[in-house]
C-alpha cells in the first residue's frame, strides 16, 4: 500500500538556487502620520529562494528626517507549493526614523543586495505634523498598541532604558515558529524519524480519530521515498487532502530538524475493543540521508498506536439510535407534491449534513397505508482541516394508499455528540399530505392480507408483563452441593478408618507406657503359668526377661547389652551386693541353658521359676509399680 | 429494633425501585406494541431492542419482540433476518418460561417458515442433531440430575453404614445399597457435571441472518470441523463456546466453526429487571 500522494505535496526539498533567484521585498511603515520628533519605524522584509542571504540594506531619508539602524533579523521560511518545497532565506531590516520638521516626506525606497544585485522596496510617504497635533502617546511609537504582551523585547512600546548614542542598535533574534503539533520532546533518531499521533485515543464507536504522521529530518532537506500507509483494521479512513504541506524548522535539543506532516487521516472505528493503527513507513531520500540510487531511501517506521473503542453510554440513548452514528448533524426535508390522489406517490427529499461520518440511514415515520421505497442517495463528504463533514441527500418515493389528510410525521436521526457527551436527535417534520379518494383505483394488496400468510397469528403479543420470581440458581452452582454429595459416603469411610487407626494407636501407646518394674512382674506371672504347665523353655524365657526387666528397674542397667562376665562388676557399681549379683548371673545362666530343653519337666520348671522369683523379688525389694 | 426497621426500609426501597423499573418496562412494551399496531414496525422493534439493550429480560418482552419481528417479516418492509430474530426472541422466551407450550409451538412454526423459504430459494434443509453428550444431558433439567446424584449419595452412605453393623442381614442390605448408590450417584453426578459444563462453557444463540458463513480461526471462509461445509441457516440454535474480536466459535450439532458474532443473537438465560 502506498500513500496516495496529495496532489500538491510530494517533496520536502530545499531547492538549489538557479541562476536567477526569486526575490520578494515587502516594505512597511508603522505610521503614515506622525508628529515632529516622534519616532516611527520603516521595515523592509527581503526573502530570496537563492542560497545567499539578502544583505546590506540601505534607506535614504530626505532632509528634515534622520534615521537610526537598521536592526537586522534573519529568517528562514520553508513551504511546499504545487509539489515543490521551497526554502526561502531572508532578513528583516528595521529603521527608526524621526522627523525634525513638519511636511510630507518621501522616504526611500529601501534597498538590499541579493546575489550581487541591488533590489529595491517600495517608496514610503509619511505626513509629519507639528508636535501636539498628532495626539501621540509620549515616548511611544505610533502604530503600536499601548501594551503588547507578545512583544517580548518591548512590551510597553518603548525601551525601559534610554539607549546610549554609541550603542549598536539591537538585532532582532531569530525565533523559528512552527505549529505546536510539530513539537517533539527529544530527537528519536540522529538522522531521521517518524512520529505518528492520534487524537483522541479513547473514543466511542463511530467517533472520529485524527491521525497524523510527521517526518523529522536532521540532515536538511529530504524527498519522499518508498512509503506505506499504516494498517487500520476496524476503521473507516478518510484521507485529508493537503493542498500545501509546509515544512517547519523545529529546534530540538540544540539542533534544528526539518519537520513535515506527510499524511493525515480521519479514522472512524467500526467495532469496539482495542484497535491498532499499525506502523507507517516512510523513505527519506536525499544526499544526506541515503546513497543515490538506493531504492526507497532511508526507511523509517512510526510507532503503532492503540485506540480504545467503547460503546456510547446506554443512559439517555434514544429510541432508534444505531451504534456508530456519532457526530453533530442537522436534518432538513421537503415533500412534493402535497396533494395527490389515493395510490399515488410523493417525493420526500431529506438532507442530512454535519460533522462526522455522515450516517447512511434515517429513521422513517412508518404508518399503515404509507409505504416508503428504498431511497436514492447523493453524498458529498470531505475530510478537511482534520474533520470529516458533508451531507447525504436521501430521496424517497412514498406511496400513500389511504385517503384523507395524512400527517407524515418526521424523519429523525438520533446521534451521539461525543464533544458534548450526550445524545441528540436531528429531526425534520414532513407536514401533511392531502390524499383524494381514487374511485377507480384498486387498493394495494398488503402482505398480511395475502391468502397464504403462514405467519398470521403465529406469535400473539402479550397483554401485560407478568410478575416473575427469578428462579433459584441451579443446585450444582451451590458450593455445598458437591460437598454434600461426597460427604456421606466419604464420611462413613473416613470415620471407619479413623476409628481403626485410633484403636491401634491406643494399643501401641498403652504398651509404651509400661515400666520395667511392671513388665518384670508380668513376665514373672507368665513364668509362673509356664512352670505350672511344666514348660521348661517358656519358663526359662519368661524368667530371663523378668530378671532383665528387674535389673533395669532396680539399677537402670539394660543387662542384655552387657557381657555376662562383666555383669557382676556392673551391678556392684550400682550398689548390688556381690552375693545377689552372683545369684542373678546364676539364674540367667540356668535360664539360658533351660531354654533349649524341649521336654516337659514340671520339677525343673518349678525349680527354675523359684530361683528366678527369688532373685527378682530380691532385686525389686522395696520397689512398687 | 433499629436494625430491623432499617432492613425493612431498605427492602421497601428496593421493592419500590423494582416496581418502578417494571412500570417503565411495561410502558416501553406498550408503546412498542402500539407502534407496531399503527404500522410503525421499525419504531416498535427499536423500542423493544432498546429495552433489551438496557438489560431488561422477561419472557413476555421477548415474546413481544418476536411478535414485532414476525409482523415486519409479514410486511412489505420485511428485512433479511427478521424471522431469525423472531426465532431468537422465541427461543429466549422459551428459555425463560420453559413450561409455556405455546412458545414451543410458535418457535416451530417460525422455523418451519424459515425452512420453507430457504427451500424455495434453493437452499438445502439443514438439520443438525446435538452431540450425544449434550443430548443426554438435556434429557432432564440440570436440577433433576442433581437430585438423582444426591439420592445416590444418600443410598451409598446408608449401604456403607449397614455394612459396618456386622449382622448378616444388614450386610446384605448394605451391599445392595452400595451398588444402587454407586449407580445412581455416578449417573446423576456425571450428568449434572456435564449439564453444568455445557451451561457454563457455552451460551445458546440463534442465527439472525439468512446464512452464517463458516470461518476458520483467522476469519477466512474455510472448512469447519464436522460434516457441514455450508453456512448455518437462519433461526438455527447454536452454542457459542468462545468469542474473539468480532467472531464467535460455535457448536452446531457436531459442527464446530467460527462465525461473525453479528450474525448471532445471544439468548438470555434468566429474567432480569430494568436497572
Amino acid at each position: 500500500m502506498t500513500f496516495r500522494a496529495p496532489s500538491a505535496v510530494v517533496a520536502v526539498v530545499f531547492l538549489a538556487t538557479p541562476a536567477a533567484a526569486q526575490v520578494s521585498l515587502d516594505t512597511q511603515v508603522s505610521a503614515r502620520r506622525v508628529e515632529v520628533n516622534q519616532p516611527f519605524r520603516v521595515q523592509l522584509k527581503a526573502f530570496s529562494d537563492g542560497q545567499s542571504n539578502p544583505a546590506n540594506p540601505r534607506l535614504t531619508v530626505p532632509d528634515g528626517m534622520h534615521a537610526q539602524g537598521p536592526s537586522i533579523g534573519t529568517q528562514t521560511e520553508v513551504s511546499i507549493t504545487q509539489g515543490r518545497m521551497v526554502q526561502r532565506v531572508g532578513i528583516t531590516a528595521t529603521w527608526t526614523l524621526t522627523a525634525t520638521k513638519p511636511g510630507t516626506f518621501r522616504i526611500g525606497p529601501p534597498s538590499i543586495d541579493v546575489d550581487g544585485k541591488r533590489e529595491k522596496g517600495s517608496l514610503v510617504v509619511v505626513q509629519v505634523v507639528p508636535e501636539g497635533q498628532g495626539g501621540r502617546r509620549p515616548g511611544g511609537i505610533p502604530g503600536r498598541i499601548p501594551f503588547d504582551p507578545f512583544d517580548f523585547f518591548d512590551p510597553f512600546g518603548r525601551a525601559p532604558f534610554p539607549r546610549l548614542p554609541f550603542d549598536e542598535p539591537p538585532s532582532e533574534p531569530e525565533t523559528p515558529t512552527y505549529p505546536p503539533e510539530y513539537a517533539v520532546d527529544r530527537v528519536l533518531d540522529p538522522v531521521a524519524f517518524l512520529v505518528a499521533r492520534a487524537k483522541p485515543q479513547k473514543v466511542v464507536l463511530g467517533q472520529a480519530v485524527n491521525f497524523a504522521l510527521y517526518a523529522y529530518g536532521a540532515r536538511g532537506v529530504f524527498e519522499p521515498g518508498a512509503t506505506t500507509e499504516p494498517s487500520r483494521e476496524g476503521f473507516i479512513a478518510y484521507t485529508v487532502d493537503q493542498d500545501q504541506i509546509r515544512a517547519h524548522p523545529v529546534p530540538v535539543e540544540g539542533s534544528t530538524l526539518i519537520a513535515a506532516r506527510i499524511s493525515q487521516l480521519v479514522l472512524f472505528p467500526i467495532r469496539t475493543g482495542t484497535l491498532r493503527i499499525g506502523p507507517a513507513r516512510f523513505g527519506f531520500q536525499g544526499r544526506s540521508y541515503a546513497k543515490s540510487g538506493s531504492p526507497g531511501g532511508l526507511l523509517r517506521e512510526s510507532q503503532p498506536i492503540d485506540i480504545v473503542v467503547v460503546e456510547p453510554p446506554l443512559a439517555g440513548r434514544p429510541v432508534g439510535y444505531r451504534l456508530g452514528d456519532v457526530g453533530r448533524y442537522t436534518l432538513t426535508a421537503s415533500v412534493t407534491p402535497t396533494q395527490i390522489q389515493q395510490g399515488e406517490a410523493v417525493s420526500v427529499v431529506a438532507k442530512l449534513e454535519g460533522v462526522g461520518n455522515v450516517p447512511p440511514k434515517l429513521n422513517l415515520p412508518q404508518q399503515t397505508g404509507v409505504e416508503w421505497m428504498d431511497p436514492g442517495t447523493i453524498e458529498k463528504i470531505e475530510a478537511e482541516n482534520g474533520a470529516v463533514r458533508g451531507s447525504r441527500t436521501f430521496t424517497y418515493v412514498v406511496r400513500i394508499d389511504r385517503e384523507g389528510t395524512i400527517d407524515l410525521g418526521e424523519v429523525t436521526l438520533p446521534y451521539y455528540d461525543a464533544d458534548k457527551q450526550r445524545y441528540d436527535v436531528a429531526r425534520a417534520a414532513l407536514g401533511t399530505i392531502t390524499v383524494r379518494a381514487n374511485p377507480n383505483g384498486a387498493p394495494a394488496p398488503v402482505a398480511s392480507a395475502l391468502p397464504k400468510d403462514r405467519l398470521e397469528n403465529v406469535v400473539l403479543p402479550p397483554k401485560r408483563l407478568r410478575e416473575l420470581t427469578p428462579p433459584p440458581p441451579p443446585l450444582s452452582d451451590r458450593r455445598g452441593f458437591w460437598l454434600l454429595l461426597l460427604a456421606g459416603p466419604l464420611g462413613v469411610l473416613t470415620v471407619g478408618q479413623a476409628l481403626r487407626v485410633a484403636r491401634r494407636l491406643r494399643e501401641r501407646w498403652g504398651a509404651e507406657q509400661k515400666t520395667p518394674l511392671h513388665r518384670s512382674r508380668e513376665e514373672l506371672d507368665a513364668a509362673r503359668k509356664s512352670a505350672g504347665s511344666g514348660l521348661v523353655s517358656e519358663t526359662a524365657a519368661a524368667i530371663e526377661r523378668s530378671v532383665h526387666f528387674a535389673l533395669e528397674a532396680a539399677t537402670g542397667i539394660r543387662a542384655r547389652g552387657v557381657l555376662r562376665s562383666e555383669l557382676p562388676r556392673s551391678l556392684a557399681a550400682r550398689g548390688v551386693s556381690a552375693e545377689l549379683a552372683e545369684r542373678v548371673v546364676g539364674v540367667l545362666e540356668a535360664a539360658e541353658l533351660a531354654r533349649f530343653v524341649q521336654a516337659t519337666e514340671r520339677g525343673e520348671a518349678s525349680e527354675l521359676f523359684a530361683r528366678g522369683e527369688e532373685v527378682v523379688n530380691a532385686l525389686l525389694k522395696g520397689k512398687r509399680g | 429494633m433499629t436494625r430491623a426497621l432499617l432492613a425493612f426500609a431498605f427492602f421497601v426501597a428496593l421493592s419500590g425501585r423494582a416496581a418502578a423499573g417494571n412500570e417503565k418496562a411495561q410502558a416501553s412494551v406498550d408503546e412498542a406494541l402500539a407502534a407496531v399496531e399503527r404500522g410503525a414496525l421499525d419504531e416498535g422493534i427499536d423500542r423493544l431492542e432498546l429495552l433489551a439493550d438496557r438489560g431488561f429480560v422477561h419472557p413476555d418482552a421477548s415474546t413481544a419482540r418476536a411478535y414485532a419481528y414476525v409482523e415486519r417479516a409479514r410486511s412489505r418492509g420485511a428485512r433479511p433476518g427478521d424471522l431469525g430474530r423472531a426465532a431468537a426472541a422465541l427461543e429466549e422466551a422459551k428459555q425463560l418460561d420453559p413450561d409455556n407450550a405455546a412458545l414451543e409451538a410458535s418457535l416451530e412454526q417460525v422455523r418451519a417458515e424459515i425452512s420453507r423459504r430457504r427451500a424455495r430459494a434453493g437452499g438445502s434443509p439443514l438439520v443438525q442433531r446435538p452431540t450425544l453428550g449434550r443430548a443426554v444431558a438435556d434429557l432432564l433439567p440440570e436440577n433433576a440430575w442433581a437430585i438423582l446424584a444426591a439420592f445416590g449419595s444418600a443410598l451409598l452412605t446408608a449401604g456403607l453404614l449397614l455394612k459396618r453393623v456386622g449382622r448378616r442381614g444388614a450386610e446384605i442390605a448394605g451391599a445392595v445399597g452400595i451398588a444402587a448408590g454407586l449407580l445412581f450417584g455416578l449417573l446423576g453426578g456425571c450428568l449434572v457435571a456435564a449439564a453444568r459444563h455445557y451451561r457454563t462453557s457455552s451460551r445458546p444463540a440463534v442465527v439472525v441472518v439468512p446464512e452464517a458463513r463458516l470461518l476458520d480461526e483467522a476469519g477466512r471462509p474455510g472448512p469447519a470441523k464436522g460434516p457441514l461445509s455450508e453456512g448455518i441457516p437462519e433461526g438455527a440454535l447454536v452454542h457459542v463456546r468462545e468469542q474473539r474480536n468480532e467472531r464467535s466459535f460455535v457448536e452446531w450439532g457436531s459442527t464446530r466453526a467460527w462465525v461473525q458474532s453479528a450474525q448471532l443473537r445471544l439468548i438470555a438465560l434468566s429474567p432480569h429487571p430494568l436497572p
